[in-house]
């Protein structure tokens, strides 16, 4: 027995059947009527549609057999693929090829077969069409040339296969964008370069008021309130340039004239050849953001005005009696002004950190740097806090003397983060103790760290220390004031100014808060020191 | 040298600020005060009055700050006079547009009562400069 040998393009046929995708699919009409004929045409009992995978030939459409596959190497159909004309074997019991073959020898002892390849347009030979008799047979030229045309329509089946399949594979692709589209919740918009609108999805309409019928076909220009018409030449000339634009926040004008809050995002249609076409778009609705942040600063606006007006009276009046204008106070009454005004002082730091945070997380606070030199400004902070310190009988001591260091800071802001750091020191820290200011630098930065000998920061709340309202102990609120808001206002600062902020603690032995900036290279003029 | 500061009008509606700013302003600061309880009566009492520096709020109502001052600049008079805005809205960006209203400078609320007439004459004293 001769078993088949391998066709010269192997790899490139078992890749190309393959692809087809038709191994081990169910039986198929289109193809068994195929074979149906060919049974008929040579009146045998067998008629197959063969495909030749690697170890096995697997029948797509069989007449008369049981089986769907058999080994490669016992099979008719592998010689009959190794070229392109008919394999024809009148009688295999008499061919020395296939005397010995178990399918002749044996069950169910074939004799007669005759089999076209099946080549595809890659010019792969795939299978065969192919008939198979019990007993020996001769045929007509006529009859081969019908086979022939049979295997030529099964050939096209197979590739007609995989078209419809590829079909069917974009249609759902494209039915699955279409769905997308339709149930977007943003408006998804494509025009022409010329600006004319090509589509419209449901949420377009929702947002602009316009139907698809009104949409399209119109031009963009419709949809640009007035004042903004340069703004579609811009964005279409960073297109042209090949730059995406996302969440590119405007004003857009509804059917019923009103004017919508929008942000959108715009990237290039693109044709075949990649020129841009056109432009897609998503609109997204802000108007209720929008509309929440302008009530959200208009809020705090108020708030803060609010709570100033009558602090201005209460801080004034406690002020001036504090200060002596309305006359010698009796000492009881004195210090009762005192704590009124100490306390009303803090309430006045809550609400300026509240504005503070507000202005942070909007990013609007304000900063004017200037060159100043260190030493003095901290000599002031010291002074500015002492007061503050000695109600926990803490005192305040500078160490290192670097009067030449430099720095390019706004001061209040540099004083506002002193003051927390101080301040903080002071009410953590034992009666008694002191509360040390130190100064280092290298060739390009300058560290101020603030040490005391306090209870320290417990390591679970390590990470959260540079959060919002966050204090360790939340009893401690009350018994140490503060708003829980000091080192993230701190830290922003600092960050902004171009520095570091950070810690180390040993609980109840030493605790370091320090802050870093980069050192001022230039001189600054004499006499400008006390900015 | 710069003309001595003596005469101020105070425009404000708050009447227990009025109480504090008069006694921050005159005991304090020496200054001879009128104080207004309302745009309109500042436009009323100020060609009377002859005010070298005027300190006015921003929200009142009926006519605010800046509205008051527009007025008083159609005044001849007071075509020039310094006006100072003393508010509590200092948001991010308004100083800016109070000073492009006009103003000389704007002292935030609540004020310090004790210092308060020493800034004032301060940005008196740097107005020329």
């Amino acid at each position: 027995m001769l078993e088949p040998p391998d066709p010269f393009d192997e790899a490139d046929r078992i890749a190309a059947l393959r692809a087809l995708a038709i191994l081990d699919t169910p039986p198929e009409e289109r193809f068994d009527r195929l074979t149906r004929l060919a049974q008929h045409l040579f009146g045998v009992p067998v008629a197959l549609v063969s495909l030749i995978d690697s170890q096995r030939q697997w029948f797509k459409s069989s007449q008369g057999l049981e089986v769907s596959e058999t080994p490669r190497n016992i099979s008719f159909c592998g010689h009959a693929i190794l070229d392109d004309r008919v394999f024809l074997i009148p009688d295999a019991a008499l061919d020395p090829r296939f005397a010995d073959n178990p399918l002749v020898s044996g069950v169910p002892h074939i004799r007669f077969y005759a089999g076209y390849p099946l080549t595809l347009r890659t010019g792969q030979r795939a299978g065969t069409l192919c008939v198979i008799d019990y007993q020996p047979r001769e045929v007509s030229a006529e009859q081969l040339n019908m086979l022939r045309d049979l295997a030529q329509c099964v050939s096209e089946e197979l590739e007609w296969g995989r078209q419809l399949a590829r079909a069917s594979e974009h249609a759902l692709f494209q039915a699955r964008y279409v769905s997308i589209i339709a149930s977007s919740e943003d408006a998804i918009i494509s025009k022409t370069l010329d600006g004319v609108i090509t589509t419209w999805n449901p949420a377009a309409v929702a947002l602009f008021g316009y139907t698809k019928q009104e949409a399209v076909g119109q031009r963009m220009a419709m949809l640009i309130p007035p004042g903004r018409e340069n703004e579609e030449s811009g964005i279409l000339a960073r297109i042209l340039r090949g730059e995406r634009i996302e969440h590119f926040e405007t004003v857009r004008l509804s059917k019923g004239g009103q004017l919508v809050d929008v942000s959108v995002s715009i990237s290039p249609i693109l044709d075949e050849d990649g020129k841009i076409t056109g432009t897609s778009r998503i609109v997204r609705d802000i108007t209720g953001r929008v509309k929440i942040e302008r009530m959200k600063a208009e809020f705090i606006s108020t708030v803060s005005h609010e709570l100033r007006t009558p602090l201005t009276s209460i801080r004034g009046s406690l002020g001036l009696m504090a200060g002596g204008v309305a006359g010698e106070l009796p000492p009881q009454a004195k210090s009762l002004v005192d704590v009124a005004y100490k306390n009303c002082e803090r309430l006045i730091l809550l609400v300026n950190d509240i504005l503070d945070m507000e202005k942070i997380e909007a990013g609007k606070m304000d900063f004017h740097p200037q060159t100043i030199r260190l030493i003095p400004l901290l000599k002031q902070a010291l002074e500015g806090n002492m007061a503050y310190a000695q109600q926990f009988g803490v005192t305040y001591e500078l160490a290192g003397d670097l009067s030449d260091v430099t720095l390019f800071l706004d001061i209040n802001r540099f004083l506002q983060v002193m003051a927390n750091l101080l301040s903080n020191a002071a009410k953590f820290s034992p009666a008694g103790a002191k509360v040390l200011v130190a100064v280092n630098a290298d060739d390009s930065r300058v560290r101020i760290s603030v040490s005391d000998q306090g209870c320290g920061i417990p390591g679970q709340f390590r990470g959260q220390i540079f959060q919002k309202f966050s204090q360790a102990d939340s009893s401690d609120t009350r018994k140490k004031g503060g708003t829980g808001l000091g080192l993230v206002i701190s830290r922003a600062i600092v960050e902004q100014m171009g520095g570091k902020i950070g810690f180390d603690s040993k609980p109840d032995v030493l605790t370091v808060f320090y802050v870093e900036f980069p050192l001022w290279r230039q001189p600054i003029p004499a006499g400008a020191d006390e900015a | 040298m710069t003309e001595k500061l003596v005469r101020v009008l105070y425009v404000e509606d708050e009447p227990d600020i009025q109480v504090v700013a008069r006694l921050a302003l005159e005991m304090v600061g020496g200054y001879t005060l009128e104080i207004c309880s309302s745009g309109k009566d500042a436009l009323i009492r100020a060609p009377e009055f002859k005010p070298q520096l005027i300190l006015m709020d921003v929200m009142m109502p009926g006519m605010d700050g800046p509205t008051t001052l527009a007025h008083l600049r159609e005044i001849p008079e007071f075509a020039t006079t310094p006006v100072i805005f003393m508010t509590a809205k200092v948001q991010p960006g308004e100083v800016a547009g109070y000073k492009a209203l006009g103003a000389l400078d704007v002292i935030p609320k609540p004020f310090d009562p004790m210092t308060l007439s020493g800034q004032v004459q301060t940005i008196w004293e740097r107005r020329h400069v």
